[in-house]
């Protein structure tokens, strides 16, 4: 009888201890979400000094938020826009930054992505007001883009725009950079798992708590957010999605979205209904999901496979989905609406 | 074993099993099922519903701070934004959301309304 009960007694402890170890395997998660940048902001932390590194990250956002926004006066974007005409301004080095990554991709794209977009950018106001501008308008605002025209002069650290009107605007990759700041802090806190969402632009740091990598879904351009149509294993990458579902308006029927071509003056038009970037980068990353989206499925793709460490999703309008090389194996579509299709 | 043994060996067997019954339901099942719904405007929980009043018939308007409003509609086990007058009605045009992760924003009033619980599948959706 002793023994038995010793027995059950051993069962019993074993039996605790392993709920205990169970229950403590996933370290302590805090979550936290914002309004900032203009859109929805949503920090994961594992690791107890989550809580201060998300703190922390949001505080670093909010100024970038301020310096890069156009519409925040005392940020160096509305100071650069104001002085068009004049002479150029002295801006902070994280500005500076931006800036440079900006022009580099506008370069690279050679003028598919512009950093000068800004007077297209307002007269559109896509999420501010619903009609289509005149033809007389949107040629005249069209010619006032050009980022040929844009003076940087980095050892001076000044930026400046030679005409009146012309004005730059960073909405197209200030949340990769804020995304980057984000990990930096995360990092400096020593948080070794989370997941940055900054306004549906992720970043995964580290790998999950259970040592395995972040699944992360690639929306479904057709369906609420939050719904996927595939899904890629990432450990310290980012991707960022841009898509013609994210922010517009619909008129006589037709759909008015936020990717402006500076070449028409009009919303992308080429099939295309989202492109996500993977990269090691943010900035990277943000900057080019609104170029790729304007090259177009051919061009975009070639420039993808051209540079190193970059991958590519595109999901076009009629539900077909390729990806770039260094994918083929490793993206899961996961929803049978869609085509897969293999090679280029 | 005397009888206050057993009953004791009883309350802890009950015990390791609810436990057990509990880690598996959170690793294995609760985020693949429709939970409730959580709005927030701004940084700010407006209303939670719980799972057992998503199939109540429910409609109530959000009166948000700055100006404006938005409707919400609860129905069989769904919620969307009705209506509201915002500039760019993408929180209408999202229609009705009913698995967890799935998330309407209405950005030019700030307000959210997400169904609580974890995306099967995936840990994040890049949107």
């Amino acid at each position: 009888m002793k023994y038995k009960r010793l027995v059950s007694l051993w069962l019993i402890i074993v039996n605790l201890l392993l709920i205990v170890s169970a229950c403590s395997k996933e370290p302590e998660k805090t979550v936290k979400t914002e309004f900032l940048m203009d859109t929805l902001m949503e920090l994961t932390a594992y690791g107890p000094n989550g809580e201060k590194a998300i703190d922390a990250a949001m505080k670093r956002i909010k100024e970038i938020d301020v310096l890069m926004s156009v519409s925040s006066e005392t940020g160096d974007v509305y100071k650069i826009n104001k002085a068009a005409g004049q002479d150029p301004v002295k801006v902070s080095d994280e500005t500076m930054y931006v800036v440079q990554a900006a022009q580099h991709y506008s370069q690279l794209s050679e003028g598919a992505f512009d950093i000068t977009i800004g007077p297209l950018v307002s007269l559109w106001g896509i999420g501010k007001k619903e009609e289509v501008p005149s033809q007389a308008a949107i040629d005249s605002t069209k010619a006032l883009v050009d980022y040929r025209k844009l003076r940087i002069d980095a050892s001076a650290g000044t930026i400046g725009l030679p005409e009146r009107g012309m004005s730059v605007d960073l909405g197209a990759i200030a949340k990769g950079y804020a995304g980057d700041e984000a990990v930096r802090i995360f990092k400096e806190y020593g948080v070794k798992n989370g997941i940055i969402s900054l306004g549906g632009n992720v970043v995964v740091v580290g790998t999950r708590p259970d040592g395995k990598p972040w699944r992360v879904g690639i929306q479904n351009p057709f369906k609420p957010t939050g719904n996927y149509a595939a899904v890629v294993k990432e450990t310290d990458k980012t991707v960022v999605t841009s898509g013609t579902y994210e922010r517009y308006f619909i008129k006589d029927g037709k759909r008015y979205h936020h990717i402006l071509d500076p070449s028409t003056g009009y919303p992308a038009d080429n099939g295309l209904a989202s492109v996500s970037i993977i990269a090691g980068k943010s900035i990277d990353a943000d900057a080019l999901s609104t170029t790729v989206f304007l090259l177009g499925p051919e061009k975009g793709m070639e420039i993808v496979e051209d540079l190193p460490n970059i991958e590519c999703i595109m999901i076009t309008n009629d539900k077909r989905i390729t990806v770039s090389s260094g994918l083929q194996d490793k993206i899961n579509i996961t929803d049978k609406d869609f085509v897969y299709e293999e090679g280029r | 074993m005397k009888k206050g043994d057993r009953i004791l060996l009883l309350v802890i067997a009950i015990a390791v099993m609810v436990g057990y019954g509990t880690l598996y339901y959170r690793d294995n099942i609760s985020d693949a099922k429709a939970t409730g719904a959580i709005i927030k405007t701004g940084n700010d929980i407006y209303k939670e519903i719980p799972a057992s009043r998503m199939q109540k018939d429910d409609i109530f308007t959000v009166e948000i701070a700055g100006g404006g409003y938005n409707t919400i509609e609860v129905s069989a086990g769904r919620i969307r934004v009705k209506d509201a007058d915002c500039i760019d009605k993408i929180c209408v045009n999202t229609g009705w959301i009913d698995k967890p992760g799935e998330i309407i924003v209405c950005l030019p009033h700030k307000l959210t309304v997400q169904i609580m619980g974890q995306p099967s599948g995936v840990d994040s959706v890049a949107y």
